[in-house]
């Protein structure tokens, strides 16, 4: 759906209508990219629900700075930021991202599924900043300058991290292990 | 390209995390800050707010909203936060009352529900709901019948002035069901069920297998069944199963076969005081022939009787381990949307009750939708919604009442626990969970075509047109076995049913429903 539309709506317009709609278009990729920053299930269904809460407030404000996608993986990625921030999560989350680790049993059920996908996994043990501008680039297809707006940093240095992304996923992925891939997914 | 990077272009190998929970939550939390800010906006501004959501309204009235979490208000605040009310619910089951209630206390504090009249293992008559509407209850919920009754009198709302106001998108919806509701309301929309009966064909496809013989197709007639139980004869499987039992009345299912097939069991309208016995003629004598021949060539046949042995009562795992389907005993049983939840619940693992534990059995099924000729079949077998949401045309809070009739609606679209529902859910989305090969034939077309106007069901009719499986019990044992003819038997039941519509048509005019002859 395009919503290139709500740049130019009036303020008095649906926003419960609008937020729905961008639920429904947004969010899985929403969710998705919570959950590949945060490492986390929980804390995705946590961000997922406060990115939308944000939206919502926000919709008045937004005048098509971006793309409204760019703008709404920009607030996910903000929301994940923080919550990777919070001191809790560093102790307890963060360091039960090991395969084969301790998991709670949704989260065990998700690494099993992604353990299936290799190339997925390694992205996962990528370094916070290598993976998101991976994630964006590779996964989200955003170009160079919108990765680097969304980021708020400089095009080169995108084009440095996903220099050393690329790197390290070639390292970790074998030709023969990109393709020996497969199992069910949940 | 690489070839990890061309598997990072595509979807990540987990499903959708963002789930309509998720969704639900989200605008609960948007309702949530509205009502915060929305006591310091009125106090301001009440009828800017008002323009405004007019405004909004008129822009986007052509865009309507799924039933989720703003269907019941969350979106538009709490309504009636500024009134405290009780809101009367009379009529329906008790199982999931509680929930229904929970939920819409949640999110409408200062309204109480009453609950009266539920469902007790006693029927409620037609004055009972009239008693009910003249008391000011505020919703009623209803069998079809009552419904198509109360509709008929006027005595009940039209939805669709509250649909269109709240842009509600019922797309979703099981569409035959909204037809039904709508041609039985008389051409409106008077109310909504969150549930459904139909009946589809039972199958077990490993007994085909086993015997060599193909499964029916989908929307097969019952000329077609027939041929196919029939093949089953000498293979120590049973073809097709009866669903009354040794004790009950064959000819029950030569009739409900023969009605299905296009044959009319009477014609007219009792409702109208026109109707007369139609079970004669060719088409019916050679189709009680050919289910006799099945009685004793042993294709069909009727599961055993239930064994009390002195006890009170039997678990439902033994009931439908001892019918000869659920037994793995014979390949096809006809079966309604409660015959499905006896085997789908059997199969599930259930805490132990007063220490007795029913073991689950998995057994090897899936249903099939079949023919069901609408001009001649009972409307119930066709589509029935035994508790329709109605809102009092007297009631003084019929925005409240609409927030309850949506909130059942939404229950049955949310609550994933089978055993809270009688039937299925007009949302297929609910049964996701479930294997699609079981349930999708309830689902079809051929399984519940809409019904019309020589369809409508009849006030009572089950329990007047119902009683010709009691009578002549014996005699049509001896039809069965052979020793009567199909003629004969024909005779005598045509017969009680002349004398079941005369009946039947007496108490419709006592009730005040039949509109005919004074």
């Amino acid at each position: 759906m395009d919503f290139d539309y709500l740049q130019y709506t009036a303020a008095d317009y649906d926003r419960g209508s609008v937020l729905d709609q961008l639920m429904k278009a947004y969010g899985r990729d929403v969710w998705n990219f919570a959950l590949m920053l945060t490492r986390n299930r929980d804390s995705a269904d946590d961000i997922a629900q406060d990115v939308f809460l944000k939206v919502y407030e926000k919709l008045p404000e937004f005048r098509g700075q971006s793309s409204v996608k760019t703008w709404i993986l920009t607030i996910t990625r903000h929301a994940a930021l923080d919550q990777l921030r919070s001191s809790w999560v560093r102790r307890v989350m963060l360091l039960e991202f090991l395969p084969g680790g301790h998991h709670p049993s949704a989260e065990k059920e998700l690494f099993k599924r992604l353990q299936n996908e290799e190339v997925w996994l390694a992205v996962l043990a990528l370094p916070l900043k290598l993976r998101e501008v991976l994630l964006l680039t590779c996964h989200y297809g955003m170009s160079m300058e919108e990765t680097a707006g969304l980021l708020g940093v400089a095009k080169g240095t995108v084009k440095s991290r996903l220099h050393r992304a690329r790197a390290a996923m070639n390292r970790k992925v074998t030709a023969s292990e990109a393709l020996n891939v497969g199992g069910e997914w949940i | 390209m690489n070839e990890w990077e061309k598997r990072l272009s595509g979807s990540l190998p987990v499903a959708n995390g963002f789930t309509s929970e998720l969704e639900r939550k989200v605008r609960e939390r948007v309702a949530m800050e509205k009502k915060k800010s929305r006591k310091v906006w009125l106090r301001v501004l009440p009828l800017a707010a008002a323009a405004v959501l007019m405004v909004g309204l008129w822009r986007f009235g052509e865009s309507r909203q799924p039933l989720q979490a703003e269907g019941i208000g969350a979106l538009s605040g709490d309504a009636f936060g500024d009134k405290e009310f009780t809101l009367k619910v009379f009529g329906g089951g008790s199982m999931n009352s509680e929930t229904l209630k929970r939920q819409f206390i949640i999110r409408h504090p200062s309204v109480d529900i009453s609950m009266s009249g539920q469902w007790d293992g006693k029927g409620r008559s037609l004055a009972d709901y009239r008693n009910a509407l003249d008391r000011g209850e505020d919703v009623l919920v209803v069998p079809t019948a009552i419904y198509r009754e109360l509709a008929a009198e006027g005595r009940v709302v039209p939805l669709e002035p509250y649909i269109l106001k709240d842009k509600l998108d019922l797309s979703d919806m099981h569409a035959p069901v909204l037809d039904a509701l709508k041609a039985i309301g008389g051409g409106e929309l008077q109310g909504l069920a969150g549930e459904f009966s139909s009946s589809a064909l039972f199958v077990n496809p490993e007994l085909f297998a086993k015997n060599g013989v193909e499964l029916p197709r989908e929307g097969a007639t019952v000329q077609e069944i027939l041929d196919i139980a029939k093949r089953f004869e000498g293979t120590g499987t049973t073809g097709l199963v009866t669903e009354s039992r040794d004790s009950g009345n064959p000819a029950e299912t030569a009739l409900r076969l023969g009605q299905a097939s296009g044959l009319q069991l009477y014609g007219g309208d009792p409702m109208l005081q026109t109707s007369y016995s139609a079970l004669s003629g060719k088409g019916w004598i050679t189709l009680f022939d050919q289910v006799a021949e099945g009685f004793r060539e042993g294709w069909i046949a009727p599961s055993p009787d239930l064994d009390f042995s002195g006890r009170k009562g039997i678990p439902m795992s033994e009931v439908v381990q001892n019918d000869l389907f659920g037994g793995g005993k014979a390949a096809m049983r006809f079966g309604d949307t409660s015959f499905y939840r006896e085997l789908a619940s059997t199969e599930a693992e259930r805490p132990a009750v007063a220490g007795n534990k029913s073991e689950p059995v998995k057994r090897n099924w899936k249903t099939v939708s079949y023919e069901l000729h609408i001009n001649a079949v009972n409307a119930s077998d066709l589509l029935d919604m035994s508790q329709i949401y109605v809102i009092n045309a007297k009631s003084v809070n019929k925005d409240a009442a609409w927030e309850l009739v949506k909130a059942a609606l939404f229950l049955s679209k949310t609550d994933k626990d089978a055993d809270n529902r009688m039937d299925l859910p007009v949302f297929e989305e609910a049964m996701k969970t479930q294997p699609e090969e079981r349930w999708r034939a309830f689902y079809m077309e051929s399984g519940s075509k809409k019904l019309n106007e020589n369809s409508l069901p009849i006030y009572e009719g089950a329990d007047y047109l119902g009683i010709l499986s009691a009578e002549d019990g014996q005699q049509m044992k001896r039809w069965a076995k052979g020793e009567l003819s199909s003629e004969d038997a024909l005779g005598l039941i045509d017969n009680v049913l002349a004398r079941n519509l005369l009946a039947l048509e007496k108490n419709l005019f006592r009730e005040g429903i039949a509109r005919g002859k004074d």
